[in-house]
């Protein structure tokens, strides 16, 4: 499965913190490392196969918690109005 | 070089440059004269004029003479009509607020007192209690709704009329007040105070209580630049909730002690 970003949205990275603000709705959304490596890769237009081994390469974390993590991250996302499927 | 005076400060427009690419940052801008910003100088606050001029030439900041009603002429910032000195600076302070992309201001909704020399920043949306707060601390409050905060200097912005509520010839500056904390207020029945420390969530606060937004790209990444340096600075951010019975005894003592 693969995702677009809304590009009505304002983002940015600092301290390992990812910032996502979209201004449909003016709502604020804050995200860890790893939901910025998520959301990097899903700008890029990996899948989320693609994404959940990038996770897995560069966490140790195990697949089933690992893609757990970026189902809900990604239901969030998709709840949130940041991304749509494409 | 057009050049505008107005109390306590003046402001210098350079008239060859141009913002078109902002239409607007109020989502409902008051006048239809209003297309795009045009940059004040940041030392804008320098200069006294302790009386009233206006130019009415276009691209210039233009009020009228009796003081009271104005607005800024095909720019983006609009200054309502009011009927009361505080309210003119009120929208005064929005204005500059507005000014977010250009220079480091953020206009924070929040209500600031003073106790023993000491400020106390309450901040929060409507009806959470900022005024409440503020009397039950018993403070001389400075400004009851809106603070104009200089982000790079951690300083509260304040016009001398606002904070003493006449108009003094001598006190000709823009008076700045040192911020050290700020007190995000919650609705609860209980006495609660704690101390931020996720940057994220101090980002978030920050953003959800900033009065001015815009569906403005460049005003918003702006805004998120004044934001993210305002929360790098060294102040202490917290969320309070607090019932009346109490509060000042009980706030006094988890602050200093």
């Amino acid at each position: 499965m693969k995702y677009t970003i809304n590009p009505d949205l304002i983002e940015k990275i600092s301290n390992n913190i990812l910032i996502v603000i979209s201004l449909e709705d003016k709502n604020v959304h804050c995200s860890n490392e790893i939901g910025i490596l998520i959301w990097q890769n899903l700008k890029d237009g990996k899948s989320t196969k693609e994404i959940l081994e990038n996770i897995t390469s560069n966490y140790d974390i195990d697949v089933t918690t690992a893609e757990k993590d970026m189902e809900e991250f990604v239901a969030e996302l998709l709840k949130n109005n940041l991304i749509s499927n494409k | 070089m057009p050049f505008i005076n107005f109390p306590f400060f003046s402001v210098s427009l350079p008239s060859d440059r141009s913002y078109k690419d902002i239409p607007f940052i109020n989502d409902q801008p008051s006048s239809k004269e209003i297309y795009e910003i045009n940059p004040l100088p940041y030392e804008f606050f320098s200069h006294t004029i302790p009386f009233f001029t206006a130019d009415y030439q276009e691209n210039e900041i233009v009020f009228n003479s009796n003081f009271i009603k104005g607005h800024i002429r095909n720019k983006i910032i609009s200054i309502t009509n009011t009927d009361s000195m505080p309210d003119f600076w009120a929208n005064i302070r929005t204005a500059l607020g507005t000014l977010t992309p250009f220079y480091p201001f953020v206009f924070l909704h929040a209500s600031a007192g003073l106790l023993e020399n000491d400020l106390f920043v309450f901040s929060g949306v409507s009806g959470t209690g900022k005024s409440t707060s503020q009397d039950l601390l018993q403070t001389t409050v400075i400004n009851e709704d809106g603070c104009l905060i200089d982000t790079s200097r951690s300083e509260l912005l304040l016009n001398p009329f606002e904070a003493h509520s006449f108009f003094n010839p001598s006190s000709d500056k823009i008076e700045k007040y040192c911020l050290k904390r700020i007190f995000f207020l919650n609705r609860k029945d209980k006495n609660c105070i704690k101390k931020i420390s996720c940057k994220a969530e101090i980002i978030t606060k920050l953003l959800e209580n900033i009065t001015v937004f815009s569906k403005n790209k460049f005003y918003m990444e702006k805004l998120l630049d004044r934001i993210e340096e305002f929360s790098d600075n060294k102040i202490n951010f917290y969320h309070l909730s607090y019932c009346k019975k109490g509060f000042k005894e009980w706030f006094l003592n988890e602050i200093y002690n």
